[in-house]
């Protein structure tokens, strides 16, 4: 042990009191006492009774946020920090969805944008822009189909033999630019619009309404309509034109005999049809 | 140590790390906060921390947390200045746990610290210095200058008891 001094005398003292000073540092410190008498009386006034008992009552009562898991511990010096922090996560997370969901608003607009283009390029109106992905496929779909009719219109012109001229059986009302292609069929004629303006978000109703049925002869006899006939390629590309067909159009052998289809589309616009004669 | 010890400090320790505080502190929410201090950053050293010295860890983290709340709230004068109040309140006291209490506010923040861990936590004079970094004889010294003030505070020991 040090030598007991005025500064450290209080450590001898706590030692003395508790037996743990040998035999010879109690002779050191006793001789010291003996020099400084003032703090022997400091010593004998010293009560180790005063004793401070552990206040039981004072728990802490947020153990579980402490724990790993769902520690959540906020220190004082971070709550500022952290609503700061907040702030700017919240930016720096939000921002880019701003964005993205901009650039995706903007690549949507494009495809759209660009298969309109391509309906327009065939000269599809598609009036009723798509406006979320889900509904681009339905589109393309559509293009698909307007292709295969294409085809199937292209080849079938070929084949077609026109029994007149254009200008000659096609009466146009004033304003309206319908162009029809005639050619004939080996059981029927029929007339029908190009499908050059068609709108085809109502590609089931359009498609039928526009085309002009005028029944053969022959057809009527076998009782078959070129009409139906063309309602199943019709269904073949799009699912619901048969039905659309068979339960709307407002059609009958009167129609088809008589010079003038008259038939309906979504719109509920009635639309007319001079017969064109047949030859 | 483990999660899990980690866990289970919490459970032991948490209560005793706050007595510790809110006696020093008198303010049981500096007190509070921390007591969460000092668990966030053990729990960033927890792998790093012995499980067997992890109570005279978290004691020593939340002494020096502390003594840092201190003298950056600058409380230093206003206890003092409570000491003066207390002293000429003393009469008015009859409890015996309130006359202790307002007499550990005579001491400084070593000899408190010193003192309660002595009292409350039952540590070695070495622990003790370990915990507050200090010596041995420094907490002997500290813990008797202690025992002095309070009883010249209470007068005599038969008055409380």
């Amino acid at each position: 042990m040090k030598k007991i001094t005025k500064d450290n005398y209080p450590a001898y003292f706590i030692d003395f009191i508790e037996g743990k000073l040998s035999k010879e540092e109690e002779k050191t410190l006793e001789d010291f006492l003996e020099e400084n008498p003032k703090l022997k009386e400091e010593l004998q006034e010293y009560s180790p009774e005063i004793y401070l008992k552990a206040e039981e009552n004072i728990h802490y009562e947020k153990k579980e946020e402490l724990k790993r898991g769902n520690i959540y511990i906020i220190p004082q010096f971070i709550r500022y920090a952290s609503i700061a922090a907040a702030i700017i996560l919240a930016f720096i997370l939000i921002k880019p969805h701003i964005f993205n969901a901009k650039q995706e608003e903007t690549s949507s607009q494009k495809e759209i944008a660009l298969i309109e283009q391509k309906i327009d390029n065939k000269k599809i109106v598609a009036k009723e822009v798509i406006l979320d992905k889900g509904k681009e496929k339905k589109i393309i779909a559509k293009t698909r189909i307007r292709k295969e009719k294409e085809n199937i219109n292209k080849e079938k012109l070929e084949k077609a033999e026109p029994l007149l001229n254009k200008e000659e059986i096609v009466e146009k009302k004033e304003g309206e630019k319908v162009e029809e292609i005639i050619y004939k069929e080996t059981t029927s004629i029929v007339y029908y619009k190009e499908f050059e303006d068609i709108d085809f978000n109502n590609a089931q109703i359009v498609e039928v309404t526009n085309m002009i049925v005028k029944d053969s002869v022959e057809n009527n006899k076998k009782g078959i309509m070129p009409f139906e006939k063309f309602a199943k390629q019709v269904k073949y590309n799009f699912d619901k034109g048969k039905d659309y067909v068979e339960t709307k159009i407002e059609w009958t052998q009167e129609n088809i005999v008589d010079p003038i289809v008259r038939t309906k589309d979504r719109l509920d616009n009635i639309i007319y049809r001079k017969e064109i004669t047949k030859r | 140590m483990t999660d899990k010890q980690y866990n289970l400090c919490v459970d032991n320790f948490s209560d005793n790390i706050l007595r510790f505080l809110v006696k020093n502190l008198k303010d049981r929410q500096e007190a509070e906060d921390i007591l969460q201090d000092v668990f966030l950053k053990l729990w960033e050293k927890h792998k790093e921390v012995d499980n067997d010295k992890v109570k005279a860890y978290l004691f020593k983290a939340a002494y020096n947390t502390m003594i840092n709340t201190i003298n950056h709230n600058k409380l230093i004068d206003n206890i003092e200045i409570k000491d003066t109040v207390t002293i000429n309140a003393q009469n008015a006291h009859s409890d015996i746990r309130d006359i202790l209490s307002d007499a550990l506010n005579l001491l400084s923040s070593l000899q408190k610290a010193s003192l309660l861990l002595r009292d409350y936590e039952g540590y070695s004079y070495n622990e003790i210095g370990q915990i507050l970094n200090i010596t041995e004889e420094n907490v002997k010294i500290n813990i008797f200058r202690a025992r002095q003030k309070m009883k010249k505070y209470i007068g005599s020991i038969d008055n409380i008891i």
